[in-house]
């Protein structure tokens, strides 16, 4: 009698099983776009809860989300896959991203509408293989609890005021990371690795990822992080609290851009096509600011009233992505270099 | 006998396939796909490497003897004392593998960093400027942090074979003249030898392999494993061969130790058991004037439960700062009722369940291979243990390579599943086959002569003389499961998050106290969990 | 016949080889004896099923059963170490079986109550194994292999584990089972008391072989071989040469020529042989007999009912039971040996 219980059970498991195999595959009668986006995209304090429904209803294509971490990891993933990818679009590549994904012909160049609405400096591939749709700029972001007189550029962070008072990111690991090294490397050429030398006595931890980084920062580890413009908006948004601040360096603050891009061979082009569009439509556009928190690309899209607490920076400073391919590597090795003598 | 062994050997198919598939498949694309003379040669030739090499080894020493230095009294103590709520001691210690790397570094600097409760007390109490006690950002702190894993892991492996030691031996030591410290080295050490090295090796190998608190708890960019450089290395495609060459040279050390880790438990299997109900020490029953037992005791729980209490404390926290112009809230918990709250709680039970039921099921299968074959057991140990020696990042990334090569996409709750399974059973086939190994093959021929069948067999009497084993490794696999990160993130389907994952995502969305309660709630269901099983266990002794 | 081994065969390599042919009667109480390492636990796991042999056949009532699975056998076994399912209590133990066999559950309350009371263990029933002692351990596992009224009961050493009181009340145990049960036992030791005072029939195993086969009577008085002459009992062992045959065999051994009536194979004069007869079978002389043999008393041990006394002779030491009215006072005695009492071996 049990072991006719047993083999009943093991029927239920496998049709179970089978059940719930099936309805992932099913409906491929249904139009259908498959989305590779990074992970804070797809998160469900993201943007994608928001806007993927908004697409879904409007265009009546439903939207295959597969994760894949962050920005780098999805880029390799569907450069491996080229040929044999399932999916459609990538959402998240953002500017120093650029020239791997132009190296290894990703994408299709497509020109979507609404471009026109886009401040052309914000469109950081002429070619239109990605496509922006939002921005933001790495900056200094402090605790006005703790710190009166905040740095105003590159070299006051140097002071000796601010000892073990700075978190940073891993430029290896983490894109504000490598946003901050860009940006000394904007500003300083060469001399870039003389002034990480001296920022280190003021660096409390280089952290691995923007999350641990900000989550210490925001446990009261230490008074400054690098972080977003955006970051005092969530604080005031969601907390009322108004003594997160950010400082706009006199020198500019280096610019990041995140876009979409189609990828070659999707087997779903039409679809693509249209997200690409309706990315640059002011309900995607209006989401971003409170998911993303990040500047919508697009004129003249309301920001709430939180994000004035978040300037958006006259100087934007952004390098060359040919600049970035050839130097990367040589860049993020001198980094190491002025680094580890500690 | 011989339709047994056919049907044994069908059986162990399934695990085997398992183990294949979602982990030598993974692993062997990616070395495919990236091996090369030239990245092998690149790798030995960059000095940055070497020296990584050399730190992680030399921090994966040294958190090793820490652990095991601290934990040893520890073990001594739940070996030989009894005491109210040691149950739930047991349950506690093990609570720290649950939790997501990120969340348990939170947990300690919330504890001991700059701003952390110690200093804060410390600085209200002696009117001090700066924080008194700087152990962060430094060696210290990676050690603090991978001893807050391993030190219960530690007492966990080695107190059951102290307990277990035939007071016999003991008593035959004494009638020839040996003393307390005498019957220690000689008696109590070489016994505990095996467990040692096993735990000591574990360890080892976890530490080796440690990726963000080496990162964040350092500070600084040469306190790197070479994890951290393999990471690097493989987010650009240009490095693939590197990011390969340095996994290959990372895996051949863990490899080395896990079979360290593999023998050593092998040996132990052989070691008697103690006879009878008093075969072993009894246990003193814990009292005021132990006092060195009972400040250990609390030095223990304050180290492993402080990170996770202020965890706690901080999931009641409305605004940033606790205790200064924080303001006491129940938000975060209010917030319980939205799907995007429940719903990873119910999740990740789901998954942690059906993970330990497959791993237990597997594991008997596994043991039962081992016992039938025993020739052939320490390379079926190895080739299921090997797991923990593989960089997660290859691993995912091999994932992600074969799925791509599949064309189609595999249930994701299946697949994580699956993957959970193979990670866990190196700890499951470590508790199981420990007591199926030392069934009384007597007792089964005389249920055979008295005409039981093999499954009646198994239910009747194999299972109720593992049970033991069974529970032990359902708390491992509980554990390990509810708390994994890199696979839920990867394989999932869409809006399938699991606990770790979504307070990643809390985290990476600013909502430091949100994910905060999320962690509460992880470590309330895992004591819970691990209580009761712990409890379950006992009661059926 | 209940059981018939037929050329039954199981090779160890480096050792030596099980060869196997016996029957047994139903009902009959068989002991393997022979020293340790000498197969008779190995034949009988074999029986069992738990081992298989390279060839060869078992028939149980006349069914071939050799290929047949343990559980399938209905042949129940009792190990020396007792082996109960230590997550049971004694109830369930014994239980075990007829729970097996799906017997409706009132008839298997009642059997092992009833069992209970045969092994005097009436209010264990609810104990676990774990509280018993051994030789309550040794009931409840009779009890357990007898439940089902198994075909063949199997015992492998059961008294081995116990001290000499123990034993005395475990063998009683055992004979009673045996009587009231009727089962066909296979009792298999190295002791040889325990073998003569238990069974039916004895068969004495040599390195893999069965010496030979017999009654307690016939393997004491008779004995086939000289291996299981020297291996029960005490013995007396001469060497001697055959003179010549003809309704006595003549034998000199040592200048004495003694006359053999039983001669375990045919032998011609000339032969060198071994001359095997019993200490009690051994007396003192009136000088008018056969086989008169002159010695010293050189020890003389006192038994109470006996005395066990070596003698010196020509031909070597002889061990003579000497019991009241005791004969064998003087230094110097006369023995004698009647020529049935002997047996001429090769």
């Amino acid at each position: 009698m049990k072991k006719s219980l047993v083999i009943i059970i093991c029927l239920i498991c496998t049709a179970l099983a089978f059940i719930s195999c099936n309805k992932e595959k099913a409906s491929a009668d249904a139009p259908v776009l498959v989305v590779y986006a990074t992970d804070s995209f797809l998160s469900e304090w993201g943007p994608a809860p928001v806007v993927f429904p908004l697409f879904e209803e409007k265009y009546g294509i439903k939207i295959e989300q597969r994760q894949g971490g962050n920005a780098g990891e999805i880029v390799n993933l569907a450069i491996m896959e080229k040929g044999k990818q399932s999916a459609d679009i990538i959402i998240g590549v953002d500017n120093n991203l650029l020239s791997t994904v132009l190296k290894n012909d990703l994408f299709i160049p497509y020109k979507p509408a609404g471009i026109e609405n886009v401040n052309p400096d914000l469109i950081f591939d002429k070619s239109y293989h990605v496509i922006p749709y939002n921005y933001s700029f790495f900056s200094l972001v402090y605790d006005s609890g703790k710190i009166k007189n905040p740095p105003k550029n590159l070299d006051d962070l140097l002071d000796s005021q601010y000892k073990k008072s700075l978190i940073v990111m891993d430029p290896r690991t983490s894109s504000p990371g490598l946003g901050f090294l860009m940006w000394t490397i904007k500003c300083k050429g060469d001399g870039y690795k003389d002034y990480w030398k001296k920022l280190m006595p003021n660096i409390l931890t280089v952290s691995e990822s923007w999350s641990s980084g900000y989550g210490l920062f925001t446990s009261g580890e230490a008074p400054m992080v690098i972080s977003y413009t955006t970051s005092p908006a969530y604080h005031v948004e969601y907390e009322k609290d108004e003594h997160i601040k950010t400082v706009l360096f006199e020198e500019g603050n280096y610019m990041q851009t995140e876009g979409v891009g189609i990828l070659k061979d999707a087997p779903h082009m039409d679809a693509a096509k249209k997200f690409v569009d309706f990315v640059l439509t002011t309900d995607f556009q209006k989401a971003l600011p409170l998911t993303n928190w990040m500047y919508p690309v697009v004129n003249g899209v309301p920001l709430p009233a939180s994000y004035s607490s978040a300037p958006i920076s006259e100087k934007p400073l952004l390098l060359d992505h040919d600049e970035i391919d050839k130097n990367l590597d040589k860049w993020l090795a001198g980094w190491l270099e002025s680094t580890l003598n500690k | 006998m011989r339709k047994n062994k056919l049907l044994l050997l069908l059986l162990f198919i399934v695990p085997f396939l398992l183990l294949a598939v979602f982990f030598y498949v993974p692993v062997i694309t990616v070395f495919i796909t990236g091996f090369s003379k030239d990245g092998l040669k690149a790798v030995l030739a960059d000095s940055y490497c070497r020296s990584i090499c050399l730190f992680s080894l030399k921090q994966g020493a040294l958190s090793t003897l820490l652990s095991a230095a601290i934990g040893f009294p520890g073990a001594y103590i739940l070996a030989r004392y009894s005491f109210r709520g040691k149950g739930f001691l047991k349950a506690l210690i093990t609570v720290p593998y649950v939790l997501p790397p990120i969340a348990a570094v939170l947990g300690i600097v919330l504890l001991i960093g700059n701003n952390g409760i110690i200093n804060r007390a410390l600085m209200a109490l002696s009117v001090a400027e700066q924080p008194p006690l700087q152990l962060l950002y430094s060696l210290k702190a990676i050690l603090i942090a991978h001893t807050f894993y391993n030190i219960p892991l530690f007492i966990r492996f080695v107190y059951p074979v102290w307990e277990n030691i035939p007071v016999s031996m003991y008593e035959a030591g004494k009638s020839l003249g040996a003393g307390r410290w005498r019957l220690f080295r000689t008696v109590t050490c070489p016994w505990l030898l095996c467990a040692f090295i096993a735990a000591c090796a574990l360890i080892f190998v976890l530490c080796f392999m440690s990726f963000s608190i080496v990162l964040v708890l350092g500070g600084n960019p040469q306190y790197s494993t070479m994890e951290v450089e393999i990471y690097k290395l493989a987010r650009t495609t240009s490095n693939i061969t590197k990011a390969c060459a340095l996994g290959g040279i990372e895996s051949l050390i863990t490899l080395l130790f896990i079979s360290l880790y593999t023998a050593a438990g092998h040996q132990q299997n052989s070691y008697p058991l103690p006879v009878g109900k008093h075969g072993t020490v009894p246990a003193k029953k814990l009292s005021m004037h132990h006092f060195p037992a009972i400040i250990y005791i609390a030095f223990l729980v304050i180290y492993v439960a402080m990170p996770m209490v202020t965890i706690a404390l901080n999931s009641f926290t409305g605004k940033s700062g606790w205790g200064k112009s924080g303001s006491f809230t129940l938000n975060w918990y209010k917030a319980f009722t939205q799907p995007n709250m429940y719903n990873p709680v119910l999740n990740t039970l789901f998954i942690a369940v059906s993970t330990v039921i497959c791993a237990i099921v597997l594991s008997i299968i596994i043991s039962a291979v081992i016992s039938r074959w025993p020739k052939g057991s320490f390379l079926i140990q190895i080739f299921f243990f090997a797991s923990l020696g593989i960089s997660s990042i290859l691993l995912s990334l091999g994932f992600m390579l074969t799925i791509s090569n599949l064309g189609f996409r595999p249930n994701g709750k299946l697949l994580l599943i699956a993957v959970h399974t193979a990670a866990v059973l190196p700890f499951t086939i470590k508790a199981i086959s420990l007591f199926y190994s030392r069934i009384n093959s007597r007792c089964i021929e005389c249920a055979q002569s008295l005409g039981a069948k093999p499954l009646r067999i198994l239910w009747t009497v194999k299972l109720p003389m593992i049970k033991n084993g069974i529970f032990t490794a359902g708390i491992f696999a509980f554990a390990v499961s509810a708390g994994e990160v890199n696979g839920a993130l990867m394989l999932a389907p869409e809006g399938f998050t699991t606990m770790p994952v979504a307070i990643y995502r809390l985290i990476g969305a600013y909502r430091f106290y949100q994910a905060c309660a999320m962690g509460t709630v992880l470590l309330l269901i895992c004591i819970a969990a691990f209580y009761a099983i712990d409890r379950l266990g006992e009661i059926n002794l | 016949m209940k059981l018939k081994l037929e050329n039954i065969k199981l090779s160890y390599p480096g050792k030596f080889t099980l060869n196997a042919d016996l029957e047994l009667n139903q009902g009959e109480f068989h002991t393997f004896l022979g020293p340790s390492g000498c197969g008779k636990t190995t034949l009988l796991r074999i029986i069992a099923g738990f081992n298989t042999p390279d060839s060869g056949h078992i028939y149980l009532d006349g069914k071939d059963i050799t290929d047949l699975p343990p559980e399938k056998r209905n042949i129940s076994i009792v190990f020396q170490d007792y082996a109960l399912f230590p997550n049971m209590n004694v109830e369930k133990n014994i239980g075990y079986g007829p729970e097996t066999r799906h017997w409706p559950k009132d008839k298997i309350k009642a059997r092992t109550g009833e069992l209970l009371e045969a092994v005097e263990l009436a209010d264990y029933g609810k104990r676990k194994p774990d509280t018993l002692s051994g030789g309550e351990k040794q009931r409840v596992a009779l009890a357990r292999a007898i439940a089902v009224n198994p075909e063949l009961l199997l015992l492998d050493e059961p008294l081995s584990a116990a001290d000499e009181k123990l034993k005395g009340a475990l063998k009683a145990q055992i004979i009673e089972t045996h009587r009231k049960n009727h089962l066909t036992t296979i009792y298999v030791t190295h002791d040889q008391e325990e073998a003569m005072t238990l069974s039916d029939r004895i068969s004495v195993f040599r390195r893999g072989n069965i010496e030979c086969t017999g009654t307690p009577q016939e393997i004491y008085f008779q004995p086939k071989t000289l291996y299981t002459a020297k291996f029960i009992g005490q013995s007396n062992i001469l060497k001697g040469k055959v003179l010549n045959i003809g309704e006595l065999v003549e034998v000199e051994c040592q200048n004495q020529i003694f006359k053999v009536q039983n001669r375990s194979y045919p032998c011609s004069a000339g032969d060198q042989v071994t001359l095997f007869f019993r200490p009690e079978c051994c007396t003192a002389s009136h000088g008018n007999e056969e086989n008169i043999l002159k010695g010293e008393i050189t020890d003389r041990t006192f038994f109470g009912s006996r005395y066990t006394c070596s003698i010196k002779t020509d031909c070597g030491i002889i061990k003579v039971y000497d019991t009241y009215p005791f004969q064998l006072q003087s230094t110097d005695c006369q023995l004698a040996v009647k020529p049935e009492n002997i047996i001429l071996f090769q």
